[in-house]
């Protein structure tokens, strides 16, 4: 008992070989040390989701800024509910919903016409392109909540329960969610007589 | 659902390498008598593959704002502490001092006189403060002492929010009584100092003796010694000049003045700090 009486409060600390738990835990009492490690860790995984949900560059810095100055003022909000990367991911996805609803024009919706005109356009070449680019196109064709489940289990690594967190959905809606973009992706590889094992 | 499509729901998974070795080995199991199943692995890899590719390649920008001080650090530990205190405080201590606030309400109403909430509001106080703290009023106390929060914290914090809501309470009671009377305009620093001083003494006083005789020793001698200074103030000084003891018959009529009640408040609560340290060791020891 008394050697935890004793016990200093700052122990040496390496960010390097902390959990992102103990990350947050430490940026709550203002280590930036700690803050610059999870942005190294998190940091591009981040960005690359708010830059999937936006589809601009600029909106996507600019979320992602924020999503880190709400890290380093409210880390004492996170109660280990679920993994430290999927309430990173909800942060940037909120910032993202909050944005679309500032300005419509520039919604998901929007952006999922863009991918229709895209798409069409491209058609024209498809015989011409190799395997990779017919997925990326067939990708392309999805719509984006379904195009954000596949990003969130391939890129981001997240398991079914916590893109439920993130998306703040049901469990059964991803399931859905990711049988349709399933049957999608498989319908427009068919389609196009680029899946033979299909 | 059978095997076959449970582990369907599962090749998404597999592919991005985030299955549990348990779940992992079930899938490459089946997998190896599966072709439908293969095909299917074959679809998720390419998915994977092109979502990885993609966006790896993105770069992060630069962070913009890299704070280096954190400001709000103190409050926002300070917030979570009290925060976390209120539900290990006693319930009965909220509901007693809204209960007797509110019949003090009500007997000023009858008699006409708002000072009844003034006298009323240091025993109230003084009631609830003396059950804050020791292992009688909390039982997780030990454990709550484990934390990295100090002792001297949890007290402050407890001391904050009782004292904190009695003061709301009788505020609260003494403007509704001015508003009802449409005397509101006598209210001043003077007025409150007047019922605030004697609350935050005799909170103090109670604090102080719970600490070192129990929560019922110390309500009990708080309210003897404090009934003892208002009947017999004028007997107990005259008798102190009579005995030739003039200087503490002179402190006990500066007693008198809210600016010494609150000093002396002050002294016993960092007595109680001291005392709160040397009894978390020998809880804890």
């Amino acid at each position: 008992m008394q050697a935890e009486r004793t016990m200093p409060r700052n122990f040496i600390f390496d960010p390097s070989s902390s959990t992102d738990e103990e990350l947050l835990r430490h940026i709550t009492r203002g280590n930036s040390l700690a803050f610059n490690c999870l942005y190294e860790r998190y940091g591009q995984r981040l960005y690359a989701y708010a830059l999937r949900l936006t589809e601009n560059p600029a909106q996507a810095e600019d979320i992602l800024q924020e999503c880190m100055l709400i890290v380093w003022r409210k880390s004492a909000t996170y109660r280990g509910e679920g993994s430290a990367k999927a309430w990173l991911l909800s942060i940037i996805r909120n910032k993202c919903m909050q944005l679309f609803r500032q300005k419509p024009t520039e919604s998901i919706e929007g952006s999922d016409l863009d991918f229709a005109d895209e798409a069409i356009s491209m058609e024209k070449d498809l015989s011409q392109q190799d395997e990779r680019s017919r997925v990326r196109e067939a990708l392309q064709r999805l719509s984006p909540e379904h195009r954000e489940v596949l990003e969130l289990v391939f890129y981001q690594g997240l398991n079914q329960k916590e893109i439920a967190q993130v998306c703040r959905c049901p469990l059964g809606t991803v399931k859905s969610r990711l049988s349709y973009a399933r049957q999608q992706l498989r319908g427009i590889l068919t389609r196009d007589g680029l899946d033979n094992k299909g | 659902m059978n095997e076959h499509k449970k582990i369907k729901e599962l090749i998404p998974f597999y592919a991005a390498g985030i299955l549990s070795d348990e779940e992992r080995e079930r899938v490459a199991q089946h997998l190896k008598q599966c072709a439908d199943c293969r095909a299917e692995l074959e679809l998720w890899q390419s998915v994977s593959r092109e979502i990885r590719t993609s966006d790896q390649k993105l770069q992060a920008p630069a962070l913009r704002h890299i704070p280096v001080k954190k400001p709000s650090r103190h409050l926002w530990k300070a917030w979570y502490i009290l925060r976390s205190q209120v539900s290990l405080i006693r319930t009965e201590i909220w509901v007693s001092s809204a209960l007797v606030s509110f019949i003090g309400i009500i007997v000023a109403l009858l008699f006409e006189n708002i000072k009844v909430i003034y006298l009323l509001a240091p025993f109230i106080s003084a009631a609830g403060v003396a059950y804050i703290y020791g292992l009688k009023n909390d039982p997780a106390l030990e454990l709550t002492l484990a934390t990295p929060v100090s002792a001297q914290q949890i007290l402050l914090a407890r001391l904050a929010l009782v004292f904190g809501y009695n003061i709301l309470l009788t505020f609260s009671s003494s403007i509704l009584l001015l508003l009802i009377n449409g005397q509101v305009a006598q209210l001043s620093w003077a007025v409150l100092l007047d019922w605030m001083a004697p609350m935050a003494f005799l909170s103090s006083l109670a604090l102080f003796f719970s600490l070192l005789w129990g929560s019922v020793n110390a309500v009990v001698v708080t309210y003897a010694l404090w009934i003892m200074r208002g009947i017999m103030p004028k007997l107990t000084i005259s008798w102190l000049y009579s005995a030739s003891l003039p200087t503490l018959a002179n402190f006990l009529k500066d007693l008198e003045t809210p600016s010494h009640l609150l000093l002396i408040s002050a002294v016993l609560i960092v007595l109680s700090l001291w005392f709160t340290d040397k009894k978390k060791i020998r809880l804890l020891g």
